[in-house]
């Protein structure tokens, strides 16, 4: 698993690059929303993993190798659940100053979750090429979604109603991440059948 | 013990099949198979590795059924080269390393980089600039590196000039010389596997059609070239495989058993037997 | 100890192996008690099948050239070389004798039976 998980980092050094230079320039950049491109961008991570994946066939190759199904598909949801953390952490950082930014922030996290749960189990069963198409979908709606919706949390003065949404969201993306690893599995195990 | 144990497979997809495939590789012995593109070659190799899963019969590797839990655990014994699965091409070789020593609990670091040594492997250089021979020799280093008792070798020399696969038999003769190391070698290049093996498998649209030792199998034929007159005073339950040349000329693969001993006859490669077979297969 | 295997032979190698192995013991090239290589280490290097060296060294134990202790190797076994080669000759004397046969049906005379004899000498000594 840690073998795994070590082997997307190598495999994403130059898009993390790309991602912090990126986030610099969203930072300086008024008017644009850094959270709301730092968590998609976070959340596209595993699949862009898989892209990789995919061209070299990597997954043949991982089939001999000691590593179970279980852990070939979760290793992807950890890197992602990685940058996502990473996105919102690097988001509050930023936003330390503003209030409601923390739970901006953490509103973020979830969103991006969620991005990954729906995402991943459609490139795990149609693989990147159908997937992208997927994804493009899914990010469009739950990102416009999330952001009004986290816009919406920041406009919210009064914390209570705001830190309400923000658990619900959180349960949303814990259950959805659940069920999306299972269901991951499963698509997984059938190109083995 | 054997290091391979195929009874009875079956498995079907698309238009594909193997069929009642039955293969044992003893330990301590090296097994060709053998087969053209499409024959079932790489498809045998993921069903014994579990990373398919037959229809039915019984797979085991180092004794160790494919279905039981413990298999993951077999799967730290055996070092497999694939033909065109690799590692991805934005890696490099002190990247696998790394990654390698964290997925094999008898990762050798040393050895590995005696390996890129020896194989001349530069290990800051991305995969995607390395030639077709140096992923070959990468993945050769990788599954040579974490102790291996059986190595699983899909096409492994493909790519590689003669005289690095010279080496590289070499170095899979080695392997062997050790007590209880198995090998179970695929290609389409007959000569490097009638060099290195003791057993011959040959694989025909999914099915085995040949499976013995090398050194009998050459032992019982014999070609046989001469004029049809000559041919025709053969017993039919001599000849294996027949090929009708130009000018009246007759080649044919002949069982020595059932052949005059005063017949002369020369010595088979592994190639002309399976062809000949094929050949007959084909006619039958 | 040499061993040369050829190719294009049509003996089967693994009588090659044997009756160069016999003919170094029967020499006196080996003596009993003499290790011989392991099986594994004799096919490794010759580059040929461990199955096809184990043949060779069956053929040889069963013959009583040879003993294998088990963890230990193979060795020149303790054998009575003169009886070996006291039927050995045996052989060759009824070898001789069809041939003195077949000389006689073809109508070849004593010196042209032995030049013909020379010439099959003198080639395997090239």
């Amino acid at each position: 698993m840690k073998a795994l998980v070590w082997k997307d980092i190598y495999v994403l050094t130059r898009q993390m690059r790309i991602f912090l230079l990126l986030l610099v320039v969203f930072a300086v950049m008024p008017g644009y929303s850094m959270t709301t491109f730092a968590t998609v961008y976070a959340a596209m991570m595993p699949f862009t993993a898989i892209a990789y994946d995919e061209r070299s066939k990597w997954d043949s190759l991982a089939a001999m190798m000691p590593y179970s199904v279980k852990q070939i598909v979760t290793s992807k949801y950890v890197l992602g659940y990685g940058f996502v953390a990473g996105a919102a952490l690097i988001s509050a950082i930023a936003k330390v100053f503003v209030r409601g930014g923390l739970i901006l922030s953490l509103t973020s996290l979830c969103v991006g979750l969620l991005i990954m749960a729906l995402v991943l189990p459609l490139v795990f069963r149609f693989g990147v090429e159908k997937g992208r198409m997927a994804f493009v979908l899914i990010v469009v709606v739950v990102a416009v979604g999330g952001a009004s919706l986290a816009t919406g949390v920041a406009s919210a003065v009064s914390g209570t109603s705001a830190l309400q949404l923000t658990w619900w969201l959180a349960m949303a993306a814990i259950v959805s991440n659940i069920g999306s690893i299972w269901l991951s599995v499963r698509f997984y195990s059938r190109r083995m059948a | 013990m054997n290091a391979i144990e195929l009874s009875h497979v079956n498995k079907a997809f698309g238009d594909f099949s193997i069929q009642d495939l039955s293969l044992t590789v003893p330990e301590g012995t090296i097994c060709g198979l053998i087969g053209e593109n499409g024959a079932g070659k790489s498809t045998t190799i993921r069903l014994l590795m579990h990373a398919l899963r037959a229809d039915s019969g019984n797979l085991s590797v180092l004794g160790i059924d494919v279905n039981a839990p413990e298999f993951l655990a077999v799967k730290q014994d055996v070092g497999v080269v694939l033909d065109e699965a690799y590692f991805p091409e934005v890696m490099d070789a002190v990247q696998v390393g790394k990654i390698m020593a964290s997925t094999y609990t008898r990762w050798d670091a040393a050895q590995y980089a005696g390996f890129l040594d020896r194989f001349q492997l530069p290990r800051k250089k991305q995969f995607k600039d390395y030639s077709r021979g140096m992923t070959m020799k990468l993945a050769i280093a990788v599954a040579l590196s974490h102790a291996p008792r059986l190595l699983v070798l899909d096409e492994a020399t493909a790519g590689l000039d003669t005289i690095v696969r010279n080496e590289i038999l070499e170095l899979f003769r080695d392997f062997v010389s050790q007590p209880n190391h198995s090998i179970l070698i695929s290609s389409h290049i007959l000569s490097d596997l009638e060099k290195l093996c003791d057993y011959i498998a040959f694989l025909h649209q999914g099915k085995l059609v040949v499976s013995e030792e090398k050194d009998r199998l050459l032992e019982r034929y014999g070609l046989f070239s001469g004029t049809a007159e000559q041919f025709a005073a053969l017993r039919a339950e001599a000849v294996a495989g027949v090929e009708h040349l130009a000018y009246g000329g007759v080649r044919a693969l002949v069982r020595r058993a059932a052949a005059p001993a005063a017949l002369s006859l020369e010595k088979p490669t592994i190639e002309d037997i399976i062809l000949f077979l094929v050949k007959g297969e084909k006619a039958a | 100890m040499e061993i040369i295997i050829r190719n294009f032979d049509n003996q089967p190698i693994y009588e090659q192996i044997a009756n160069q192995i016999k003919a170094m013991i029967l020499s006196g090239q080996l003596s009993p008690g003499d290790a011989l290589p392991s099986i594994r280490a004799l096919a490794r290097d010759l580059k040929i099948s461990v199955i096809t060296t184990k043949r060779a060294y069956d053929e040889l134990e069963a013959e009583g050239f040879l003993s294998t202790v088990a963890g230990k190797g193979s060795f020149v076994a303790e054998k009575d070389l003169r009886l070996v080669r006291e039927g050995q000759l045996r052989q060759l004397e009824a070898h001789l004798e069809q041939a003195r046969a077949l000389a006689a049906r073809c109508g070849l005379s004593l010196q042209e039976t032995l030049d013909m004899a020379r010439l099959i000498f003198e080639e395997e000594l090239q």
